[in-house]
């Protein structure tokens, strides 16, 4: 009993600071989208978290070595004031156009502005 | 081995070809002088051909569109994705299928939809991971680059994110009852009242 819960918790600690160490992994693709939002946006806040490992198992990522495919990003800026959510997400789509045909194959999106956040 | 020859004066008509305007537009066919049908000629020169009264034909060179997106696109799968998008009151474009989809933002929009009470017999779904031309020609269609994809009444809506922000919001559920999509007495906040 004693040796077995042991391994069990190492085991999901291994799991956990696995988990962590993929997430925080920063590639180039993970770079370009920093800066173009940056750039562009001017965020006020601005996060961008790899879940590329999430997926990494499923049917439809089979074929795909990239550890660079799944991301989601957290905006905060005031230039979405007055943009419905579909405006929002479709300029979001166009500044990372390119990294869109390079291998990501989804982004989820959080697109707010200053006021809606203190609301 | 019998030589050809032409009058000289066909051959001075040669020179006319930097000149020779082209006609024919991307779509149509690509002859100068606007023939579209001829009976095929002497060839001099690769592309370029000379009638019996001497006019020069002259294949126009293949025009490339310089915008990418639309070599995913055909005509007749614009067609067909126009039809689909009209006659159905709702389109879903996902990875698998609704029983069994592929991918965790398609599973999400399935399950929103299932929770407002849709019937799945009024949607239509296509699964991209079967045809890779519709994967990316719906990416040029919709002009948004990720599947889920949703549209109601013919018109685009969003993917998974905003299908989940109005599902939370309320929107979806009013848009659906105004498109008489679900019954007001069947919607989820309705039913939680009646317990209440």
């Amino acid at each position: 009993m004693h040796k077995f819960s042991l391994s069990f918790i190492s085991r999901v600690r291994v799991a956990f600071l696995h988990n962590i160490k993929k997430m925080t992994e920063i590639g180039p693709i993970h770079l370009n989208i920093q800066k173009k939002l940056t750039d562009t946006l001017n965020p006020t806040t601005l996060e961008i978290i790899n879940e590329s490992h999430l997926h990494a198992n499923h049917q439809a990522m089979k074929n795909v070595t990239s550890k660079e495919t799944h991301f989601s990003v957290s905006i905060v800026s005031d230039q979405f004031e007055g943009k419905t959510i579909l405006q929002r997400h479709r300029l979001i789509y166009q500044l990372l156009d390119d990294e869109l045909k390079a291998g990501v194959h989804a982004l989820s999106i959080k697109a707010k502005t200053p006021k809606e956040v203190e609301q | 081995m019998s030589s050809f020859t032409r009058p000289f004066s066909q051959y001075c008509l040669l020179l006319t070809i930097p000149f020779s305007r082209g006609l024919a537009f991307r779509q149509g066919p690509r002859l100068t002088l606007g023939v579209s049908s001829f009976t095929r000629g002497f060839v001099f020169r690769r592309g370029f051909t000379i009638s019996s009264r001497g006019f020069v034909f002259r294949r126009l060179p293949k025009m490339v569109s310089p915008n990418n997106f639309s070599r995913s696109l055909s005509n007749a799968l614009k067609q067909t994705l126009d039809e689909s998008v009209q006659k159905n009151d709702v389109v879903l474009f996902m990875k698998g299928t609704p029983d069994s989809p592929q991918c965790g933002f398609s599973r999400a929009v399935v399950q929103i939809l299932n929770t407002q009470g849709v019937d799945f017999k009024r949607i239509k779904t296509f699964n991209v991971l079967e045809d890779q031309e519709l994967r990316e020609g719906i990416k040029e269609y919709s002009k948004w680059p990720t599947v889920p994809q949703v549209y109601i009444k013919g018109e685009f809506i969003g993917g998974c994110d905003i299908m989940l922000n109005m599902h939370q919001s309320g929107e979806l559920e009013d848009l659906l009852v105004k498109e008489s999509l679900i019954n007001i007495e069947d919607s989820p906040i309705d039913s939680q009242e009646q317990k209440q």
